[in-house]
């Protein structure tokens, strides 16, 4: 039997997603009492606060750990503060759980919070031409969705997928929201409007990019032991694994905000199983449970696309087997294994430090049943997975 | 600069020309003005860009495609040179990069290709 290697998710919280163009720490603070309501404990037992940063808001933001420790009151509590992109949540997760499981702490705050500006997200400021995120801009004029595009077409030559695939996870996403009341777009679509909608990097129109939004997310996590004693809610919760792995080297797919792959002559062994797979089977491992045992997931649909990637690469299915799994309805709630039940980035757009926490959040009110509107039945395992730019990985196993 | 191979703590490097030709891996448009710093012209002019993949290097590089180039004449596969072309101009310089051109539109394009 190895070493109980759980900690318990004893409250979760989240600001509602939106664009509502207020300060980031008010979207954090909201988060944080709301997770330490739902925990039944006060801020004052908090012993660890793990902050994701966000990295368009000044100094603040590069703090993050610190900005909301102040915000919501000094207590001399320990801090941390974690910046991966869009994995900093995770990291954030993995900060406290690691302090918890080192016996540091036995309960630990997570926050992560954004404000984000309108339109393609666009490098930091400054003129920077020996940083690959700068110059692809510059050079090649590749934006986000130019990557995510560049998946879609591939994914159609090789395996089939249609622009009406696409478009129908856009319908199932925007159907699950519906009832979210912490999504910011909740309306159904239909496939029509989706391929109706304009073209911004072909194959892949508007409505099926993920816009930027603001919003927070929190988890009060803590040791077993802790919560056993302390509960007063549901907090039978736990996360079972977080994933931050690196990619391995030669990595062949091409990565934002990379210009070219590494080349792979050099190495005899290429046969790995590629970044994004890496990332969820990490978990998995370290949970002592395979793909076959997941009951539901959130997965990152920065495009609709590249959900269908996702499925595979959480082992839901074969490769080239996503598009059967989507038309079975086998990833729509009431299916097999529902994707993305919250209405995903589909429905909330993305605020980059508190999503990977938000996904947990989820995840938390699936399994304690309290998805009202959008729940799975008796889900007991649930996955999330996610991928920072620059090679930062990102996936949590929560299981009850 | 660091080799990218873990196995490998050489700080020697050896520049060694890419092969000019490759075929598209994937490929998409930018039909919106990118941000800055890309550098756009006015009126803006959508472009494409394509992932393409080198046999003998075994890797896959990014670049613009030639001016003039829409999505409907590349497909995975189509095989494509590369050739430097104008990446912008203001009053005093012309700033070049590399560009992706597919090999049957070679005749009619103009950007400076062979004499590069």
């Amino acid at each position: 039997m190895p070493e109980d290697r759980r900690v318990a998710v004893m409250g979760v919280g989240m600001h509602p997603w939106g664009k509502w163009g207020r300060n980031f720490v008010e979207y954090g603070v909201a988060a944080a009492r709301s997770a330490l309501a739902d925990a039944g404990l006060a801020w004052t037992d908090v012993q660890f606060v793990s902050g994701a940063d966000t990295i368009r808001n000044g100094y603040p933001g590069f703090v993050a750990g610190a900005t909301f420790a102040q915000a919501l009151g000094w207590t001399g509590s320990r801090v941390a503060s974690s910046y991966a992109a869009c994995a900093s949540g995770a990291t954030a997760i993995n900060a406290a759980r690691a302090q918890i499981l080192a016996g540091m702490c036995d309960v630990a705050l997570v926050v992560g919070a954004d404000t984000t500006p309108k339109g393609f997200f666009a490098p930091v400021g400054g003129e920077r031409r020996d940083d690959p995120d700068w110059l692809r801009f510059h050079l090649l004029g590749a934006t986000n969705p130019t990557y995510f595009a560049l998946y879609a077409r591939r994914r159609m030559e090789l395996h089939g997928a249609t622009e009406h695939d696409f478009a129908t996870i856009k319908v199932k996403n925007a159907r699950h929201g519906l009832a979210n009341p912490n999504a910011r777009y909740r309306k159904e679509v239909t496939v029509e409007e989706v391929l109706g909608s304009p073209m911004v990097a072909d194959p892949l129109r508007l409505l099926e990019i993920c816009a930027t939004s603001d919003g927070g997310a929190a988890l009060v996590l803590a040791s077993m032991d802790f919560a056993r004693r302390h509960s007063v809610g549901d907090s039978t919760v736990a996360v079972a694994a977080v994933s931050t792995v690196t990619p391995r080297f030669p990595q062949t797919v091409i990565e934002m905000p990379n210009f070219a792959t590494d080349s792979a002559v050099a190495v005899a062994d290429v046969g790995g199983p590629g970044f994004r797979r890496s990332v969820a089977l990490a978990a998995y491992e370290e949970a002592g449970i395979g793909p076959e045992d997941v009951d539901v997931a959130e997965v990152y649909d920065l495009s609709s696309a590249l959900e269908l990637d996702w499925y595979e690469d959480i082992g839901l299915c074969k490769e080239g087997e996503a598009e059967r799994l989507l038309r079975d309805g086998d990833t729509t709630i009431g299916g097999r294994v529902p994707v993305n039940p919250s209405g995903g980035l589909s429905c909330f757009g993305e605020a980059i430090p508190a999503q990977a926490i938000a996904q947990v959040c989820e995840l938390t009110w699936q399994l304690r049943g309290q998805a009202d509107g959008r729940q799975v039945d008796a889900a007991r395992v649930g996955v999330t997975a996610n991928q920072g730019l620059f090679g930062h990985g990102s996936s949590v196993v929560v299981t009850r | 600069m660091f080799c990218r191979n873990p196995a490998c703590d050489g700080t020697d490097f050896e520049e060694v020309p890419l092969s000019r030709r490759g075929r598209v891996w994937s490929y998409t448009d930018a039909c919106y003005t990118p941000p800055v710093p890309f550098v756009a012209p006015d009126p803006y002019v959508p472009f494409c860009i394509a992932a393409v993949e080198l046999a003998a290097e075994k890797m896959v590089v990014l670049g613009q495609v030639t001016a003039g180039v829409t999505v409907d004449e590349l497909a995975v596969g189509t095989e494509v040179e590369l050739v430097v072309d104008t990446l912008y101009e203001d009053d005093d310089h012309e700033y070049l990069v590399w560009k992706w051109r597919p090999v049957a539109a070679g005749a009619g394009s103009d950007a400076r290709g062979d004499d590069a």
